[in-house]
């Protein structure tokens, strides 16, 4: 690669595609990426996405766009996602799953005038929303490959390299905004706290629209570790991931920990499984120490790690290395201590900020990967992000996480639920609120609660709703109706209707413990 | 008959919202509500029910598509 920059600037790494650049140049014919029987060396992916982004440059692009893609994950997805960057824009991954509705709000809040696809992709994304935008499609793995020199990065890392959508409480999918430092930052602590390197086989197991994803593309782009995507055919099927796992020489596996109640349920977990790992990395919902338990003792080669974090940090800014498996009288592992350059604070019941042991309330994070908050949604922003009162000085955000925590006695956070109605679902993270929006919004739904159900064994737990319903309404109509507006994981699957008052509490809001009850009666 | 079978045991374990016996054999039951979850119950459910075990090649999102993609897996390894 020609460059004119001085060898001092050459190594500076402003921007996350910059990790990918340098070890492209390490070892340009080595696999970058694989996913089913694909996969790209890293030349490839980096003369694709450089002809891709020199080609969107040049047809008018601006800087700084949110670009969509809409594709299924594959290696045109890695290619969509350095094309976008390297075009100095931030990139928006789009979830193929969701009805049509939920995607026009997406594309309308990020101001989308172009969406990458791929050819598989194109024909979905046309029949989805084909008649309802004048957007420009990009197709990703068909176009006029000419000009592969890399283009320049206008680029700062204070930029925005990614907006991810998240479910909102009020029925609209928030944007939380990441500027490339913020990667950069945990990436870095990432690679260092792991011993991460070329020789490593990382698996992306995550959607690209979740944030875990973070972890294993740039720790693989930086390390020039080899990264390998579950596809949706191996995904449908959690136990297939044994063997899938094995096949492809993994050492790194980042998941949600119901995938690891999945497999240990599957009957398909051998001692000698896993020769290959090194590291499991939990994280996006709450970790069983039951699960947790057989795990390390079946695998004492394995490192395991609770990570904790909502997306608007960054991934993660605490963890917890585990020395040896939780004891059978532990009800809740912790999330650990904050991770390098991130503090984590206790908003304590009468408003002030704590860090000693036994403060308990809500957790509030600040460093140097909290996000810019909500794209287009300024008052959302400011009532989560809050200037830190303890420094009147300068510009210095934490974000609210509205999750409880207490600090054990020797530092250790520990999560104990909500403030909210937000709830993880197969690491999901959804608001209530959003399906309650989407369900009164049906035509004869006089009034509707949605409520969670959270069994200790993950199977059991479920979404359920108590619903007022219009008699003309069938329960597959209203099922049809709510499919159109919500990504399958969110639509409930237990309903009770009801023409009496809903329970309420003494100040006259819904009882939703009474609720669940009604709708979860045994 | 198997797709009978079948179809109880995606009633029992399925948590489709939708009725199963509404179903058409071919139907998509991934676009009917099945999840990554409960394709694991189904999975050990039928084990259990007819004595098998899945093949590493079949578990995939093609074998447990449909009713009628379930009973040739079925079949296929009832067989041997």
């Amino acid at each position: 690669m020609v460059s004119n920059s001085s060898p001092s600037k050459k190594d500076m790494i402003n921007l996350v595609q910059q990790y990918f650049g340098e070890s492209r140049n390490r070892h340009p014919d080595k696999i970058a990426v694989s996913c089913g029987d694909q996969s790209m060396t890293f030349l490839e992916v980096d003369d694709t996405s450089n002809a891709a982004a020199n080609k969107l440059k040049s047809a008018g692009l601006p800087c700084k766009s949110f670009v969509p893609f809409f594709m299924k994950k594959g290696v045109n997805s890695i290619v969509s996602i350095m094309s976008i960057l390297k075009s100095d824009c931030a990139y928006v991954p789009i979830d193929t799953n969701s009805p049509a509705d939920r995607i026009a709000a997406i594309l309308k809040a990020s101001h989308a005038r172009l969406v990458i696809v791929d050819a598989e992709s194109r024909a979905l994304f046309e029949s989805l929303l084909g008649d309802t935008t004048d957007l420009d499609l990009f197709v990703i793995d068909d176009f006029d490959a000419t000009d592969c020199a890399a283009p320049r990065c206008e680029n700062l890392s204070i930029d925005i390299a990614y907006v991810l959508f998240t479910s909102g409480s009020t029925g609209v999918p928030k944007g939380v905004m990441i500027p490339h430092k913020a990667i950069l930052d945990y990436i870095d602590w990432c690679v260092e706290e792991y011993a991460l390197t070329e020789d490593d086989v990382i698996a992306n197991h995550a959607p690209l629209y979740f944030d875990n994803s973070t972890f294993d593309l740039y720790t693989a782009f930086k390390t020039g570790a080899e990264l390998h995507l579950v596809d949706e055919g191996v995904n449908a099927v959690i136990p297939r991931l044994v063997k899938w796992l094995r096949e492809r020489r993994v050492t790194t596996f980042f998941c949600v920990p119901s995938v690891l109640s999945m497999l240990l349920r599957s009957r398909r977990l051998k001692d000698d499984s896993f020769p290959n790992l090194r590291h499991v990395i939990c994280a996006g919902e709450v970790l069983p120490p039951d699960v947790l338990r057989v795990w390390m003792q079946k695998y004492p080669h394995i490192q395991f790690t609770n990570m904790y974090g909502p997306t608007e940090i960054t991934v993660d800014c605490s963890y917890h290395v585990f020395r040896e498996p939780p004891g059978a009288d532990e009800l809740n592992v912790p999330i650990g201590k904050a991770r390098n350059n991130m503090e984590l604070l206790v908003r304590t019941e009468d408003g002030s900020l704590s860090q000693t042991a036994g403060a308990s309330g809500e957790l509030l994070v600040r460093g140097t990967s909290v996000a810019y908050g909500y794209l287009g949604d300024e008052e959302r922003s400011k009532s989560v992000f809050i200037q830190n009162p303890a420094n009147e000085h300068f510009y210095d955000p934490l974000y609210c996480t509205g999750d409880l925590v207490e600090i054990r006695e020797n530092g250790d956070f520990m999560f104990c639920g909500r403030a909210d109605d937000q709830i993880k679902f197969l690491g999901h993270r959804i608001e209530l609120g959003e399906i309650e929006a989407a369900l009164v919004s049906v035509d004869g739904v006089l009034e509707g609660v949605v409520v969670y159900n959270e069994a200790p064994n993950t199977e059991d737990s479920a979404i359920g709703a108590l619903l007022n319903l219009d008699e003309s309404v069938s329960d597959a109509s209203l099922i049809e109706a709510l499919h159109s507006k919500l990504p399958p994981y969110m639509v409930p699957t237990v309903y009770v209707r009801t023409t009496e008052n809903f329970p309420q509490t003494a100040n006259g809001k819904y009882d939703r413990k009474a609720i669940r009850a009604l709708v979860f009666q045994p | 008959m198997l797709q009978e079978n079948i179809r109880r045991i995606l009633s029992e374990h399925g948590k489709l919202p939708v009725d199963v016996t509404t179903l058409a054999d071919e139907s998509d039951l991934y676009e009917s509500g099945l999840t990554s979850l409960t394709t694991v119950n189904i999975m050990l459910a039928i084990e259990d029910h007819f004595d098998i075990e899945f093949e590493d090649s079949m578990l995939s999102r093609a074998t447990f598509q449909s009713v009628n993609s379930l009973a040739d897996a079925i079949e296929e390894l009832l067989e041997n």
